[in-house]
This record gives C-alpha cells, sequence and structure tokens, in this order.
C-alpha cells in the first residue's frame, strides 16, 4: 500500500491498485464522526460516442445514457430497494453523473463494512429489463421537466448550446425528453460492460475507518469476482476551436427580471495534466482580477445598476472544451454585454500589479485549505480531478510555481469572435404579476 | 470535542475545541424581539454593515481586505426565530497552523472583526445615504427574485397564506413598500439599538488558540451584553375553522404543492421527539411514507419531502407534481397521514427513520456551521447539551408516541402553483 503524505495539509493518503485494475483510496479522518465512500467510473454524461467491450465498430448513443444508466443501478433482480437496505445498515446512499464521471456513494456515522460491500455489489450487479427502463423514462422525464423550469439551468444550457457546435458538453447530463426515449435495456448493458469494469473504475473512502482492515475488506470483495479481461476503452469527442456557433440568442420564461450570460469560449488544448490545471488557475486568477468582487469593474457595474448581487463568474478549462461566463439578472441587457465585451477585450491594456497578483494566490490557497473542511468535498473533488489524472491535493504546489507571466499569457484566449451572449427575458404576461409581488 | 461555556457581562462565550476543521469560526448573534414596523431596518442595517466599513469605505476594499486575508469569510445575516430578530455576524478564516506566514491572521481576523462591528461607516453621525441606497436595490432585488425559485415561491405563498393574522405570516425582510422606506436615520437608530439592547452571544469553534482568543477576543472585539428576554419560540395559533385551498396559475411545467399542518408540539414539549420521528418518518428520507408511495410506488412526484418547524408548530408538505394528478396526489398524502393516526406504522420503517435521524445528527459535527446550529439550539432550549441524551430521546420515542404526535397535525391550507387551470380538491370544504 502506497502512502502519500501531505504535510502541510495534516493529511495522509493511502493509495493501492487492486489485481482486477481498481484503483483505492483511502484517507483516514479519526475525529469525524463520518465515513463516506465513493465507487465511481471514468464514463459521463460526455461519453456519447465510443468501441463496445469486444467490439471494433466506434457506436454513439443517446445523450443522458449514463445518468439513467445511474438511475436504474439502484434496482436490483429481487426488486429491493437499494436506499432502502443502505438506510437498514444505518447509511445513506447518493449517486450522481456529471460531464465526466458516474459516482455511487454512501455517508454513514455507524459501522462501514456492510454499507461498503453493498456499495460494491449493487454497482457490480446490473439489472436491466425493457419493463424497468420504460418506468424509469417517465420518472426521468419529470426530472427534466423540473430543470425546464429553472431559470439558472435553462440560462446555463442555453449558454452552453450557444457557444458549442457538437461538442457532448452542450447537453444536458440528463440528456432530453426525446433522447431519453430511445433508451432500451440492450444499449444500457453495452454501456455498462463497456464503462463499469474494475480497471476504468476508482473508490475513494474518506472518514472515520482503519486504513489496513477497510482496504483488506474491499480486496476480498473484488477477488470473489470475475471480470473479463480489460481492453483501453476508445472514446471520440467532438474537440472544436474557440469560434461560437452563435454570438447572440434569447428566450422568454416566467421570471421576475431578464438574465444574462456572457462568455468567452475556449479552444481545445493537448496539454499535461499539471499544465492544463495551472492554465485553469491562471484564468481564474486574471478572472478575478477583472471581476472579482475586489474589482474596479465590479464595482463599477454595481454602482451604474447594470448587476446586482446576483453576478457570478465562472471558468472551467479542460482539454477537451472550456469557457469563461459570468452571469447575472439585469434591467439592462445590453448594457451588461456591452460593458463585459468591452472590459474582457481591454484586459491586455490594462495593468495587473504584482501585488494584486499575490492577494489572488492568497485567495487560492484559502480558499482550498477551507474547503478541505469537508469530507465530501476532498473525496468528490479528489475524484472529479482524479479523471483529469491530477492529484487534488497538489493544486497548492502548482500554485507556488504559477507567476504572474503565466496568468498573463492567457489574456490571448479572449477574443471577440470566442464571445456570446444568451439572455432570458420575463414574459410580458408574468411580469405584471411579478410586479405586485411585494 | 470539548465545550466551555462562560457567561460574563451578560455575554455568553461558547467554545468548541476540535481539532478536525482546519478554519477558526465565530459567530456572533445580536438577538431582539421581532417588530413588523422595523425589521426592514434591521434587515437593510445587516447589509449596510456588510458593504464598508469607516477603515474600508467601499465594497471593494472590504473585498480586499477579506482576501487579504486569505479569503475570510465574512457573513452578515437578519433572520427571525421565533419572536426573535437575530443579527449574525461570522467570520471563517484559516488556523494559523495550516499558513506558512509569520503574522497572526487570528489576531488579525478579530481586529477585522471588530473594525465591523464597531466601525460602520458614517458621514455626519448617520449611515451613508449611498450605501443604503445600494443595498436597498439589491435587497428589493433579491426578493423579487424569489419568484424565480418556484419551489421557495410557493412555500413562501403558503406560509403568507396559512399565518396570514400571525407573526409568523409576516415578511421577515418587510415589505417592499416598508423597505423603501428606510432612512439613514432608521439604520442608525436600529443600529444603535443592535449594540446596547440586543443579548448576545458568541460561538468560536475550532483548533482555538488560546492566546490569541483568551487574551484578545475581549480587548479586540467591544461589546456591551444585556440580560433581556427573546423568545426563541412563536405559539401563537388559532382555530381552523375551514381548510383554505388556493391555486395559483403560473406558466410552470411542474406544478409546486405545498400542504401546511398546524400542531401544537414544539421544541421543548414532551411529544417533541415524536414529532421529529413522524416528520422524516412521512418525507424525511428515501424510504419514508411519502417517498415510497407518491413517488416510487405511483410515480406521482418528482420530489416530496416535510419540513417541521420546531419553534412554530407547522408541518409542510412541499411536491412537484404533475397538475392533473393534484387529487390524486392529494387523497395519498391525506391516506397516509390517517393511516398513521389509526395506528398503522411498520415498525421496521420507525427503527429506520430513528437511525437516520441519528445519523443525520451526528454528520451535523462534521461541518462547524452545523455544529454551531445545533449546540446553540440545545443551549437555547435547554440550557445545556448533551450529545448522547439526543441520540438516546431518539431512540426513546415510541409507536404509541408518534401516533399521539399525529394526531394533533391539523391541515389548515393547501397552496398549489400550476402552470393549467386544475379543480379544487377539497369540494365539501369541511375539516380534516
Amino acid at each position: 500500500m502506497e502512502q502519500i503524505k501531505y504535510t502541510d495539509l495534516k493529511e495522509t493518503l493511502y493509495h493501492e491498485k487492486l489485481e482486477n485494475g481498481l484503483e483505492v483510496y483511502l484517507l483516514p479522518k479519526h475525529n469525524f464522526f463520518k465515513t463516506y465512500a465513493v465507487f465511481a467510473t471514468r464514463y459521463g454524461s460526455v461519453d456519447h460516442m465510443f468501441r463496445p467491450l469486444g467490439s471494433n465498430k466506434l457506436i454513439s448513443v443517446p445523450a443522458g445514457i449514463a445518468h439513467f444508466l445511474e438511475h436504474k443501478m439502484f434496482e436490483d433482480a429481487a426488486g429491493k430497494n437499494i436506499f432502502n437496505e443502505f438506510a437498514k445498515l444505518g447509511a445513506d446512499a447518493n449517486a450522481y453523473t456529471s460531464y465526466n464521471m458516474t459516482a455511487y456513494l454512501f455517508s454513514t456515522t455507524n459501522e462501514v463494512t456492510k454499507p461498503l460491500h453493498l456499495l460494491l455489489d449493487y454497482v457490480q450487479e446490473p439489472y436491466f429489463t425493457e419493463d424497468n427502463v420504460i418506468k424509469e423514462q417517465g420518472i426521468i422525464e419529470q426530472e427534466l421537466l423540473m430543470y425546464l423550469d429553472d431559470p439558472s439551468d435553462r440560462l446555463h444550457l442555453g449558454f452552453m448550446k450557444n457557444i458549442f457546435f457538437k461538442n457532448e458538453i452542450k447537453t444536458d447530463v440528463g440528456g432530453t425528453v426525446r433522447s431519453i426515449k430511445q433508451i432500451t435495456s440492450d444499449l444500457l448493458y453495452t454501456c455498462y460492460h463497456t464503462f463499469y469494469h474494475p480497471s476504468n473504475m476508482v473508490m475513494f473512502v474518506i472518514g472515520n475507518f482503519d486504513v489496513e482492515h477497510i482496504l483488506e475488506e474491499i480486496k476480498a470483495n473484488q477477488g470473489k469476482k470475475e471480470f473479463p479481461v480489460a481492453s483501453p476503452i476508445k472514446r471520440k469527442y467532438h474537440t472544436e476551436n474557440e469560434i461560437v456557433k452563435r454570438a447572440y440568442k434569447e428566450i422568454q420564461m416566467s421570471i421576475s427580471s431578464p438574465r444574462v450570460a456572457f462568455g468567452v469560449k475556449f479552444p481545445a488544448f493537448d496539454l499535461s495534466s499539471d499544465e492544463i490545471v495551472k492554465k485553469e488557475l491562471a484564468v481564474s486568477i486574471l478572472i478575478d482580477e477583472f471581476f472579482g468582487k475586489g474589482s474596479l469593474n465590479y464595482e463599477e457595474m454595481l454602482e451604474q445598476k447594470i448587476i446586482n448581487s446576483s453576478f457570478k463568474v465562472a471558468t472551467v478549462l479542460e482539454n477537451n472544451y472550456g469557457y469563461f461566463v459570468a452571469k447575472t439578472e439585469t434591467e439592462d441587457v445590453d448594457r451588461f454585454i456591452q460593458y463585459m465585451k468591452s472590459k474582457l477585450l481591454s484586459m491586455k491594456e490594462t495593468h495587473f500589479s504584482q501585488e494584486n497578483f499575490l492577494r489572488h494566490k492568497k485567495v487560492v490557497i484559502g480558499d482550498f485549505i477551507r474547503r478541505l473542511n469537508s469530507v465530501e468535498f476532498i473525496a468528490n473533488t479528489y475524484i472529479d480531478y482524479y479523471m483529469r489524472d491530477f492529484d487534488l491535493l497538489k493544486v497548492l504546489s502548482i500554485l507556488e510555481h504559477l507567476t504572474l507571466d503565466d496568468v498573463l499569457d492567457t489574456l490571448t484566449l479572449f477574443k471577440e469572435e470566442a464571445m456570446s451572449a444568451f439572455v432570458i427575458k420575463p414574459k410580458k404576461k408574468v411580469s405584471r404579476k411579478s410586479n405586485s409581488l411585494t | 470535542m470539548t465545550i466551555e461555556k462562560t457567561i460574563q457581562n451578560h455575554i455568553e462565550k461558547v467554545f468548541v475545541y476540535t481539532d478536525k476543521f482546519k478554519t477558526i469560526n465565530i459567530n456572533i448573534a445580536f438577538e431582539l424581539p421581532f417588530s413588523v414596523d422595523t425589521t426592514a431596518h434591521f434587515a437593510l442595517l445587516a447589509r449596510v454593515l456588510r458593504n464598508s466599513t469607516e477603515k474600508y469605505p467601499s465594497k471593494r476594499s472590504l473585498s480586499q481586505k477579506l482576501q487579504d486575508l486569505y479569503d475570510a469569510r465574512l457573513g452578515l445575516t437578519y433572520n427571525r426565530v421565533g419572536k426573535a430578530s437575530v443579527v449574525s455576524v461570522s467570520l471563517t478564516f484559516i488556523n494559523d497552523q495550516y499558513l506558512q506566514s509569520e503574522s497572526s491572521l487570528c489576531y488579525e481576523a478579530l481586529t477585522f472583526l471588530n473594525e465591523v462591528i464597531n466601525h460602520p461607516l458614517l458621514e455626519n453621525g448617520h449611515f451613508s445615504k449611498s450605501k443604503l441606497e445600494e443595498e436597498r436595490r439589491l435587497l428589493i432585488d433579491e426578493i423579487k427574485s424569489m419568484y424565480n425559485n418556484k419551489s421557495r415561491f410557493a412555500l413562501n405563498e403558503m406560509i403568507e397564506a396559512m399565518f396570514k393574522e400571525e407573526l409568523y405570516g409576516k415578511k421577515i425582510y418587510g415589505t417592499v413598500s416598508q423597505i423603501e422606506q428606510v432612512e439613514p436615520s432608521d439604520l442608525t437608530r436600529a443600529y444603535q439599538i443592535l449594540m446596547n439592547q440586543s443579548k448576545i452571544s458568541i460561538y468560536v469553534v475550532g483548533d482555538i488558540d488560546k492566546e490569541c482568543f483568551e487574551n484578545n477576543l475581549d480587548q479586540t472585539i467591544r461589546l456591551n451584553g444585556n440580560n433581556i428576554e427573546v423568545s426563541l419560540i412563536d405559539d401563537e395559533t388559532k382555530e381552523v375553522t375551514s381548510i383554505k385551498e388556493i391555486i395559483r396559475l403560473d406558466p410552470v411545467n411542474q406544478a409546486k404543492l405545498n400542504i401546511g399542518f398546524r400542531t401544537n408540539v414544539l421544541v421543548g414539549t414532551p411529544l417533541y421527539y415524536a414529532m421529529l420521528v413522524l416528520g422524516s418518518l412521512l418525507g424525511g428520507h428515501a424510504n419514508s411514507r411519502f417517498f415510497d408511495v407518491i413517488r416510487e410506488k405511483h410515480s406521482l412526484a418528482y420530489s416530496i419531502g416535510t419540513i417541521y418547524g420546531l419553534n412554530k408548530g407547522v408541518m409542510v408538505v412541499m411536491a412537484g407534481i404533475d397538475a392533473g394528478k393534484y387529487h390524486q396526489v392529494m387523497d395519498l398524502v391525506m391516506q397516509e397521514i390517517h393511516a398513521i393516526q389509526a395506528g398503522t406504522i411498520e415498525d421496521e420503517l420507525i427503527e429506520l427513520t430513528k437511525l437516520t435521524l441519528n445519523n443525520e445528527l451526528l454528520e451535523l459535527f462534521d461541518s462547524p456551521s452545523g455544529m454551531v446550529g445545533i449546540i446553540q439550539k440545545e443551549l437555547d432550549f435547554l440550557g445545556y447539551f448533551d450529545l448522547e441524551q439526543m441520540m438516546k430521546l431518539v431512540k426513546d420515542v415510541t409507536k404509541e408516541e408518534i401516533i399521539e404526535a399525529s394526531k394533533t397535525l391539523v391541515l389548515d391550507t393547501v397552496y398549489l402553483l400550476s402552470g393549467k387551470e386544475v379543480s379544487k380538491w377539497n369540494k365539501s370544504n369541511t375539516q380534516i
């Protein structure tokens, strides 16, 4: 068992790769009540095109199938309710699907071994039938309809559809009401067998447990099961340059005041995991300098009533896709867009002091250490970065080597042809109603 | 984890020593009796105090100071608890042990907190008009924006309709027209009251550096404690004579159903723990009755759950449903409650629910804010804190007590936010 010490953070991580290929990470936290375990596969909503296990042909599957599969894992042949089984053991089970992974998890303040076996067993025993697929289509349709009512979700998706042509990231993790109707139990099995092989999975356990004992339990569980010989999974993505599909689109919804998402698309990169994380940090610092709460622009936008406290910025930068987006409610959509556009384009002419740069570094350090209070944050984010081949707990050492020049180098990413705005305006009839909301 | 409680000069100080977190969290609460007439003043005051100080006269300079403190998080919130107004000032910052820094962040943070509390930005002795205007605009925008979160919006509407004539139904931040009328002098008056007439408590959680805190807390942060009575329980209630049923049309894809019940079981009363178990058993987890029957068996809802207002005596069932299934969902919800009132509950579900509740309770102790919340609640309502006893009280709840608690539920208001016209569920309008 490999032992990785992070002295500054006062954490020790244990790691072992099992014979069947499963990567196991254990992080004991003896003063916590809770143990939190995540069993995840490198398979998310962007994995639409791949070569199934045992086939040479690339296939394309309906959007939302990874999320659908996650829902269906909670059913077993005996008709047991998996949530119920965890609850009986005093554990709380859950799962989530993101762009790059599907994660199954539980947390408990009780005994850990039994729920741990249950977690490994139910995820490794699929049971899909045509009947339960049809039933699930109804449930997921309701879930998707609920998101359609949420202006924040609509704004985000609208922006993504504006900037990307074909990249898989532009589709909601859950797919669409239409795409999920194309899902069959056969397709689910194809995806399952391809992506749920232990060699494509990782287990992260954090909390109050004995490391040796838990590792033995996981090994014993896996040792009893047989898996076919794994072959590397071939996947295909639509990577793009920075040109956006459309610069502007607006829709109407039942909301109180207009909302805008304005941002910049980044081209695909082909960088090492350290380099891409460093670049993402650099862009975040650049954005914090120009649009963070301590920036002149933020102050000016508030003074001029262009934004309110709903204003938020986000930066995502990975090899296959990336963007910067600023979102806000505003009564003056055009002024907001014009303001953001001109400030983004003039960043390169504005002085960025070393003093400010050091302050932004302090923010990254403080924010990171504070988040380590949460075992959920550590487990979920560790796995997220693991999927990107990066060790989360090394973030601060990457930051140490980051210079102001690295930050300024990313200025070239902010081009006019890479900019786009998505707007939601209130429906006429409803905005009258909302005025009387006092 | 050890808890140290002291009361000095009428200020309650609670130190929670634990080395599990990498931060120090300080929370200072100022409690006053709630007043409908001045609530908007305090709501805006909290925001203006978060906006700027004498030394950091703009949002920008205040933000930059927080960044210099390694992204310390400053919170100034205003809320109503029972019949009290509570202004909470909180600061979370990194424990010095984790920083390779020469100077003490702890001392700097305390000094900064004092600046926020005791040195607000004043112009000729009053709060600044322009800062007030800025925060007024932002607060009104946030209130209007609540309409966009349809679940929250529907819940608020239901609460307001159900408690129309009671304090609980009054808007916490005041009405928009009240907010529009606040003057700088109102803030100055509210600030004086807050500083000189409120009940004050300080909670600190973390691997507390005794030297920094014991030597500096009192000297650095000046506070005037008061020995006043503040009621954190709101036991105002009324007899339900007929069920209110409100159907409001709004272009939503998924209808939001809220069902409000009254109960006389409040925190500190004998059936309190039975009510906690009942609420969770009905809609608190994935094996609860509502989740199992309405979502899983009948596929009638995407989300369904219960909320129990423990210092008011209200239980709300919230669900996201297809509007066309409104009557069916209502019937099933009432059927489940009637079944429990009639004594039908599986023992297994009771045990499972207790296990879940105690699991949730312990999990709260794994986050600084969860810890403060639960310790504060116990100290406020009981005067002492005993985790073992809390868990035992949950375990000791009997089936009979749960049935008894269920019999206190009286349906008061049904509220549906719907995308299409639907007929009323309660045709006879009789009490249930």
